[in-house]
This record gives structure tokens, C-alpha cells and sequence, in this order.
């Protein structure tokens, strides 16, 4: 099967494509929780998966970078360690039917990680696994994907992209290991005929046209934030709109600051990467005392320079924000980005 | 299932959270975006709850003291020395020297088992939390208090609310899932009003802040209802009637009892006055202090007030600092009722549990647990931290190092610990099954993600084997089946079922049902409404003692809280640094700079009766002429502001005091 194979599957046949996925790795997709909560998590059958959701509250970085994730263990001996041995895990895991922005911030945090030196905790992770989107049909009523050219189809990235049609899915893949996907259960699929090609180029077209007017402002913020045109007054008071509950760093699929804590107990230990936020106090307290960020409204903008000023995106292929909205629904102050991005336009709160 | 829905198990506001499972451990939470009070949204706590699970801290074997030292041992030979010990000291000086303190952080279910252990299987009325010294120094439970707090606000007020009235709390810091609906309120135009000494975060976004002198707050709180009065276009009888009480407290008068101006008292008074659906937020900043009653029955009185006002507004909303305060006082964990609110002294109520638990409730009243300190010679804590609540740590410290006997379950190291002559290990909220009950009465599960670290155990699967060595056995297979002896036993826990919390995501509200006994405490409260005096008892400062030293309930107050410490992160957000090496003392900066003190300055603080050290800490936000000291630093302060018993429940309070402030020579 070579690249860029534009194939249909029906949606009878799907469950039996899902259960041989499921037969080769661990498959990780959306699932209803309580209520109208859905996640992605490890599916065990077919029926798990949900696809007819919006978005997850949090992103799929969380199986590359989990929130609490041991990287190396010890023992010890007479009380001096003795043995250190990095911890690594090497699961193959499909992501299966995760939203457009999910993969473009995947790509991000690869380049991010990927650099030298090379961040093998995650690298590792990300080598094993593979991506199979699901193109957004009706986009969320928080999401800017469209602004942040992170969705609502993808165009690359992907490893296997599907569109929903009327009675089936769309297949395109992206990639060698998107096909590799696919193998062992090539009688499922068939070549996409004209119609399905034109239809997804139809459903792109609606969904784009389906953005409220909630849109992000990225062009005038980052031009403003990379000039250092914002107001501190304007930061200041979008400091005292942040409760620092870090919150928006933990749903956002491109944050990956992290700390690191030592846990012994009487045979060894080990070294722990725990999730950290650039908006806590202390996360650039010195050993001194002394505080670079100590007022609130100074976290906010070293917050919003990394994510959207030019000397960032340099580094990291885009800017730091892939429009999907998650940091609207959980920011418990009011700062998330399309609000952030409207003051910076207006230089008004 | 690695999404395990759950509480969040820090303060009473009831968020609901995942608990994400991977190989075996807790390694995250996220909040639940169709949550009624979570919304998708979690403080800085509730994002790093799992730490509480995964804490290093985390005790794992039951220990048993010996040779000064606590040394670990197995299960069976720790609850047989426990169940022999209080078998003995009951033998010996009788079942009122024995007590027991349930927790503020415990379940629904533990707490019920234990309140049940104290009263059938040690035959004693001695049981309490010392987390129950938040609300109102014990008065919510009085039973001419309890309205007070009855039916009390929702969360979900906030969002309806046309006038915020945060009478001492700054909900950032304290109740952030309330934060957030303010935040959003302000940013909609909805008024916002700080009664403070110090401002908070909400402050910048207040449209007046009101900053009355230490003591005073209920005649800042007459002065509102003066003007607010004033408005009402025609009054019922019964508020005619309480109109007169506020008669005489003009602007001018409240003035010169709070030091608030009076054009700001006559503003916020009309705003009162002129709002349909007036909010008042409040915490144990004002129910820890002498005034709390009487600044909640003038504002509660604003609740009969129906002209002008929407259905059932005015509201109150009291925030519990604890995730299950409510629970607790709900099963019972109170000397003088059992489950349910059923008073200890109806002989009915007593023939019911007694029937339904194999054996008498015994008739003699129990002792609070401020009261048990000092008067038992044996002390079971399940949960609690008497050292970390009380307001005499040093007096407490002492009291517990005589016991004859203390066992402490909990699942980290503790002040109370220290003094334990058996530590058995409890289970987190993320390793067992039961509810929580929050501040507005929302009934929510707590599941399993997890097994308790080594040998800790859930508390209840504790008070079962210790129930049986003392020779009441206790059969329950799961927190299911304590829930539906919940259920059958204390109204309005009533046909409650885990089946019917599961199928409520958001959980099912069990407010408590007034009794007879109330209306008519509620009756007589009201009727007896008034200012009592003609000026506000503030402390006297004079040229010689010009500040008032108080201490502040809110004041970096989670970072000395056990499991607070406990997390690697939240102990680095909330007390960072090494903990002072004297207590950090809050003054204004326009005092510092008028009296030439500099940030950091090490001072002696001179009352009439003592002095203490301290570092001055500058603050913009702070009142003039004020001295403040956090809650756990009150240590510090003994010697300077000895506690004064309050008059009705017997708790020992520390009050405001004038004092001066020297140079350290």
C-alpha cells in the first residue's frame, strides 16, 4: 500500500479493523466517562470507542508525557546508591479516531522534545506509537483550530486520517506506519471513489464555516507580544484574572514544562517527572529567595511569550497553540487564549 | 477502568475529578467537564490531588511506640494492644475516661462506624472533630444556632447573584471553585464587596472594600442592614420589629465602632439594600471569631426580608475548610447527636440506635473535643489533628502527652502522631469506596482506584477489627452496606444507595431537616436580635499599645496542613521555603514606613500581658494599625494574647489585642 492511499471502510467493518488494532498494541481512544465526560483512554473492545464526540477535556500527551512518570530507579546499599538505571517504556500504542489538534501538537511536542539533547523519556514513547485522526466534521463550540491552521482536517501528520461519510469512513494515510496499520485486514478497505474524495473536500469546506465568532486573534498578538508592545498594565490585569491553578498548562496539548522529585524509601528509589505550570509562584523561585516572576501578571506574559511570540515559534515549527480550546473550559480565572489574544488586539481588558 | 471518577479531597466545595490509573498507581487527576460544581476546572490542589495517594510520606505498617521511638509491627499485635488498653483504662476510671475523634477528611462511612465504635463498642458520648471548631467554634451544632446556616446557599448562588458580599474569605485562596464563579460574576458586572482586614486576590475586582476593626464586624454588619432598611418600601411586622433593633446605628455611629467610613458603610448598605438576589459568602475567617453569631443572625434576619428580593434571596453560602466537615457532623461525629441530627437527650432516638447497634447508647453527655483534651485518659483519633485545629497547640501538646493511652489512624505523619503510642495506617481517598458530603449538602462517592500503599487499610475495615477484639462485632462487607445502615438509620440520608449516587453523577443533595427544637431556637434567636452594646468591644490601643495584633484563619493556611506536605508540588506552591524561624507578622507598609520599619525586620511585639518575637512582613493590602499573624503561627503569639474561653460552647478563642512594636535591641 503506498503513501497517501485515499481508501473507504464501511461502518460495519470498522469494529473488526479496531479489534485487530487492538489484537497488536495497546489502543488508546475516546471514551464516555460519567455524564457527557469523554476521555482518551486504553480501549479493551471495539464498543468503547466513541465516535461522535467533540473533544476531550485533556489531551492525548499524557500517555507520551504522563502527569507523574518515573525516569530512573536506584538501590542502595548501605545507604549510598548503588545501581541507577534509567526507566523506559517501550509499549507500541495506537491512538485511535483523536482530533486533528491533537496530532498537530503532537508534532510540536516532537520537535520539542527531539531536540538536542534529545528527550529519550519521551522520544521512546512517541517512536512506538502511532496516530490515526479523526477529521472534525462539527467542531466544538470553544474550538480555533482553524485560526491556529491545526485543523479541522489535516492535510500532514497523521499517520492514518479518517473522515466520517454517510456510510462509512474516508482512510488516508499519511505515512508507512499508517499503512502498516492497515495490513492484515486489506480486504476491509477499498479505494475511495471519486465521490468520497469530493465529499471530504466538501465536509473540510463546512467545517471551517462552522467557526463561531469566538475566533483567536493570533496575527495582531503575535506581533504584539514578539515586539514587547503589550502594556504591563494589560498583563497586570490579566494577572489578576489567573487564580494560578495551572490548570490550562495541564489541558493544553503543547505545554510540557515539567519538575522533577526524588522519592527513597529503604531499598533505593526513584527520580519522578512530575507535570509543573509556569503560572504556580514557586515554579521560578530561586534557591536564593529571589523571584524573576514573582507578581502574577509577570507569569502570565512569560506564559503568552511562549506561546505566541515569534522567537518561540522559530524554535518549535508553529506557535505554541493548536486552537483547541480546552484552556475556554478550564481556566478557572478567565484567562484562555482566544480571550488573551481579544485584550491583546484591543490593548484593553 | 484507568478514569476512576471521584471528590476532590481538600475543602468543601465538592469538585468531581478523575482519578487516572496506570499500572497500578494514581499518576493523575482531571476535573470533569460535566461536574455541576468542577465544570471542567480544578484549583492548584484538586491538579495535583493524586499526590495525596502517591505522597512519600505515606505511612504503610502500623507502629507501636517503644523505647520513645515508633517501631513497625504486624496488624494483629497493634489492635490487640489497642483493644486491650481501652478495655483496661474503661475497667479502671470507667467509659467516660475514654474518647475519640472522628475526621473532617474521612468518609461518610468511616465516620459513621465511628461514631458507632465510640458509643456501643466503648460505651462513650466523648466523640467529636476538632475540624468542627470551624464551624461557628461549635455553635452551628447548638441547636439555637442551626439555622443560621439552614437551608444555606449552593455554589451555583453565584451565578445567580446580583450582589457578592465576601465577609471575610478570600476564595482564591480558600474555595477557588467559588473564585472562578466570582471571577466570572465580576466580569458580568455583578457587584463585588470585600469585608476584610486584609484584601485578597477578589479585592482588586471589588467595587468597595470594607475593612472594620477586629471585633467589630457585627456592628459593620448592623450598620448594611441600617441602611439597607431604609429602602424597603413597606416592612412586615416581624422586620418592622427588626428594623428598630438597627435603629440607632447611623452611618456615622458604625463609623465610629468599625472604623469604616461612613459614606462607605451608607454605600454598601444601599447596594444591600437595592439588590434582588444579595449573595454573602463567608468562612471560618468569621466563624472562628467571638462575633460570628451575631454578625449571621443580623444577616441571616436580611432572609425574611422578601421585599425588593427574589424567592429565597437573600442567601448565605458558609464554605467548609474540609472536604467532609459536613459528613462528619452528619453521622454523628458530635457528642450530642447521633446520626442524622437525632439528639443525643430523645430517649427515642436512643431506643432506635440502640436497637439497631445490639446494645444501649449510653445517656451521659459526651465532651467536645476541645473538652476531651485534658479530661480522658485514653484517645483513639481517626483523621483528625488536634495539634494542627485547637487554638492552644502548647496546651493540647501537653494534654495529649499525659494520655494514658493515644492511637492515631492516618494515612501521614502528623503533630499528633508525635505524641501517639500507636500509629495504624489509614487508606487515601483515592484507595477506598465511600462519600463525601460537601458545604452545600452534595452527597458524592469516592471509589477505589487503587490499593493502599503495604499494609494500610481502609478506616472502617480498622474500626471493624477493633470493634471485634473489643468485643462488639461489626459485619460489613463493603462501604455499601455501612451506607445502607446510613440510609435506615439518619434522615436525610434516607434510601440512599450507591445504586442511586452512580446513576446521579453529580451526586443527591441531603440537606439536614430542621427539627422542632430548632424553629423554635430560631424563633427566640430573632426575637432576640439587637446590638448589644453601645460600642464595639474592640481591643483598647492607646499611645502606648497603638496596633491590634490579630490572627488570620486564612493566612498561608493550607501550607501547614499534613497533606498539604505531604505532595511534592503543592508543598512547593504552598509552603515554600523552610518553614520561618519566627512568625511572620503582616502590617501595613504605610505603618512600616511611618514607623520606620523595613521588610524582614526582626521585632518584639509588646500586649499588656506579654511579649513575643516576629519578622515583619510589608503588606500594601493590609488595614492600617493592624498586626496580623497566620492561625499556625498562633504558637507564637501564647504569651502576648493567652486564649478566653468563649461563652457558650467553652472553646478557648484568641482574641485581637492592642500591642506595641519594638526594635529588637
Amino acid at each position: 500500500m503506498r503513501e497517501h492511499a485515499a481508501l473507504v471502510i464501511t461502518t460495519s467493518d470498522l469494529p473488526t479493523w479496531v479489534g485487530h488494532l487492538l489484537s497488536r498494541s495497546q489502543l488508546i481512544a475516546p471514551q464516555a466517562l460519567v455524564g457527557s465526560d469523554v476521555a482518551y483512554d486504553v480501549v479493551s473492545s471495539p464498543d468503547d470507542v466513541r465516535w461522535d464526540y467533540q473533544n476531550s477535556l485533556t489531551p492525548l500527551k499524557r500517555f507520551l508525557f504522563p502527569p507523574s512518570d518515573p525516569m530512573l530507579r536506584w538501590t542502595q546499599t548501605n545507604g549510598r546508591p548503588s545501581a541507577v538505571e534509567p526507566v523506559y517504556d517501550d509499549k507500541e500504542r495506537v491512538f485511535l479516531a483523536v482530533r486533528p489538534c491533537d496530532v498537530s501538537a503532537v508534532l510540536i511536542l516532537d520537535r520539542s522534545f527531539g531536540r538536542d539533547p534529545e528527550d529519550v523519556q519521551y522520544t521512546r514513547r512517541r517512536q512506538r506509537s502511532a496516530l490515526i485522526a479523526l477529521a472534525c466534521t462539527e467542531p466544538g463550540p470553544n474550538c480555533f483550530c482553524v485560526c491556529a491552521n491545526a485543523g479541522p482536517f489535516l492535510d500532514q501528520g497523521y499517520d492514518v486520517q479518517l473522515t466520517r461519510l454517510a456510510h462509512g469512513y474516508l482512510v488516508e494515510v499519511g505515512t508507512e506506519k499508517g499503512a502498516s496499520l492497515l495490513s492484515g485486514c486489506e480486504s476491509l478497505f477499498d479505494p475511495a471513489p471519486a465521490a468520497a474524495l469530493d465529499a471530504r473536500q466538501r465536509l473540510a469546506r463546512e467545517a471551517e464555516n462552522q467557526f463561531g465568532e469566538d475566533k483567536a486573534y493570533f496575527a495582531a498578538a503575535l506581533r504584539q507580544v514578539t515586539f514587547n508592545r503589550v502594556s504591563d498594565d494589560l498583563w497586570r490585569g490579566m494577572g489578576e484574572l489567573c487564580l494560578g491553578c495551572g490548570g490550562c498548562a495541564f489541558v493544553c496539548p503543547t505545554c510540557h514544562c515539567f519538575a522533577t522529585a526524588d522519592c527513597t524509601d529503604s531499598g533505593g528509589g526513584c527520580r519522578l517527572r512530575l507535570w509543573d505550570s509556569c503560572l504556580y509562584e514557586a515554579y521560578t523561585l530561586e534557591a536564593s529567595g529571589h523571584n524573576p516572576r514573582a507578581e502574577r501578571g509577570q507569569r502570565v506574559k512569560a506564559r503568552f511569550f511562549h506561546k505566541l511570540s515569534y522567537q518561540f515559534a522559530q524554535k518549535l515549527g508553529a506557535h505554541g497553540c493548536v486552537g483547541c480550546g480546552r484552556c475556554v473550559t478550564a481556566c478557572l480565572g478567565s484567562n484562555d487564549m482566544p480571550a488573551v489574544t481579544a485584550r491583546i488586539r484591543r490593548g484593553a481588558l | 477502568m484507568p478514569h476512576v471518577a471521584s471528590v476532590c479531597p481538600f475543602c468543601g466545595c465538592g469538585c468531581g475529578l478523575y482519578l487516572q490509573v496506570a499500572g497500578g498507581r494514581v499518576i493523575g487527576t482531571s476535573p470533569s467537564p460535566d461536574h455541576p460544581v468542577a465544570r471542567g476546572r480544578l484549583c492548584v490542589k484538586g491538579w495535583h490531588a493524586h499526590e495525596v495517594a502517591t505522597s512519600p510520606g505515606r505511612l504503610t505498617r502500623p507502629l507501636i511506640r517503644r523505647d520513645a521511638a515508633l517501631e513497625p509491627t504486624s496488624w494483629s499485635d497493634a489492635l490487640d494492644l489497642v483493644a486491650g488498653r481501652l478495655l483496661s483504662l474503661k475497667a479502671e476510671h470507667g467509659a467516660a475516661a475514654v474518647g475519640v475523634l472522628g475526621s473532617a477528611r474521612c468518609t461518610n462511612e468511616d465516620n459513621f462506624l465511628l461514631s458507632k465504635l465510640a458509643r456501643v463498642g466503648l460505651g462513650t458520648n466523648n466523640v467529636d472533630t476538632t475540624a468542627r471548631l470551624e464551624a461557628l467554634p461549635g455553635l452551628f451544632d447548638l441547636p439555637q444556632y442551626r439555622h443560621l446556616t439552614r437551608p444555606g446557599a449552593g455554589i451555583a448562588a453565584l451565578d445567580e447573584a446580583d450582589l457578592i458580599i465576601l465577609w471575610r474569605t478570600d476564595p482564591v485562596q480558600d474555595h477557588p471553585a467559588a473564585a472562578a464563579r466570582i471571577v466570572r460574576a465580576a466580569r458580568r458586572g455583578v457587584p463585588i464587596v470585600e469585608v476584610a482586614w486584609l484584601s485578597g486576590q477578589m479585592g482588586n475586582a471589588a467595587a468597595l472594600k470594607l475593612a472594620p476593626r477586629p471585633g467589630s464586624d457585627a456592628w459593620l454588619a448592623g450598620g448594611l442592614l441600617h441602611i439597607a432598611l431604609q429602602q424597603a418600601a413597606s416592612l412586615s411586622p416581624e422586620w418592622e420589629c427588626l428594623a428598630a433593633s438597627f435603629s440607632d446605628l447611623t452611618p456615622d455611629r458604625a463609623e465610629a465602632a468599625t472604623g469604616v467610613p461612613a459614606g462607605l458603610i451608607a454605600e454598601a448598605g444601599r447596594m444591600l439594600g437595592a439588590a434582588v438576589r444579595p449573595l454573602i459568602v463567608y468562612t471560618r475567617a468569621l466563624t472562628l471569631q467571638s462575633e460570628a453569631a451575631d454578625v449571621l443572625a443580623g444577616l441571616s434576619a436580611l432572609r425574611h426580608n422578601n421585599h425588593g428580593s427574589g424567592e429565597g434571596w437573600p442567601r448565605l453560602l458558609w464554605l467548609s475548610r474540609y472536604s467532609n466537615l459536613q459528613g462528619a457532623r452528619d453521622m454523628g461525629v458530635v457528642p450530642y447527636f447521633l446520626p442524622g441530627y437525632q439528639p443525643l437527650a430523645d430517649q427515642r432516638a436512643r431506643a432506635k440506635f440502640g436497637e439497631a447497634w445490639g446494645a444501649p447508647i449510653p445517656t451521659e453527655g459526651g465532651l467536645s473535643g476541645w473538652e476531651m483534651l485534658g479530661a480522658v485518659r485514653a484517645l483513639f483519633v481517626m483523621g483528625d489533628d488536634p495539634l494542627g485545629a485547637l487554638p492552644d497547640p502548647a496546651g493540647a501538646r501537653r494534654a495529649l502527652g499525659a494520655l494514658d493511652l493515644l492511637v492515631v489512624v492516618d494515612t501521614v505523619l502528623s503533630p499528633t502522631t508525635e505524641a501517639a503510642h500507636v500509629v495504624l495506617p489509614g487508606a487515601s481517598f483515592a484507595e477506598k469506596d465511600g462519600t463525601f458530603t460537601s458545604s452545600e449538602h452534595r452527597l458524592q462517592r469516592l471509589r477505589a482506584a487503587v490499593s493502599p500503599p503495604g499494609e494500610a487499610r481502609p478506616e472502617w475495615q480498622i474500626i471493624c477489627e477493633l470493634s471485634r477484639r473489643l468485643g462488639r462485632p461489626m459485619e460489613y462487607a463493603s462501604a455499601a452496606d455501612i451506607m445502607a445502615e446510613v440510609a435506615s438509620l439518619a434522615p436525610p440520608y434516607t434510601g440512599i444507595t450507591y445504586q442511586a449516587l452512580d446513576d446521579s453523577p453529580g451526586g443527591l443533595f441531603v440537606p439536614p431537616q430542621a427539627t422542632t427544637g430548632e424553629e423554635a431556637g430560631e424563633t427566640a434567636a430573632r426575637a432576640e436580635l439587637s446590638l448589644p452594646a453601645e460600642q464595639a468591644p474592640a481591643p483598647e490601643t492607646d499611645d502606648g499599645f497603638p496596633f491590634i495584633l490579630a490572627l488570620d484563619h486564612g493566612l498561608r493556611s493550607w501550607g501547614s496542613e499534613p497533606i498539604v506536605l505531604g505532595s511534592v508540588c503543592l508543598r512547593r506552591e504552598l509552603a515554600p521555603g523552610r518553614a520561618p524561624r519566627t512568625a511572620q507578622l503582616e502590617i501595613s507598609a504605610a505603618d512600616a514606613r511611618q514607623s520606620g520599619f523595613r521588610d524582614g525586620q526582626q521585632v518584639v511585639v509588646r500586649s499588656r500581658v506579654g511579649e513575643m518575637r516576629g519578622a515583619l512582613h510589608l503588606s500594601e493590602s493590609l488595614r492600617p494599625g493592624l498586626l496580623l499573624l497566620p492561625y499556625s503561627a498562633r504558637e507564637a503569639a501564647a504569651a502576648v494574647m493567652p486564649p478566653s474561653l468563649h461563652g457558650e460552647t467553652g472553646v478557648p478563642l484568641l482574641l485581637p489585642c492592642a500591642v506595641s512594636i519594638h526594635q529588637v535591641q
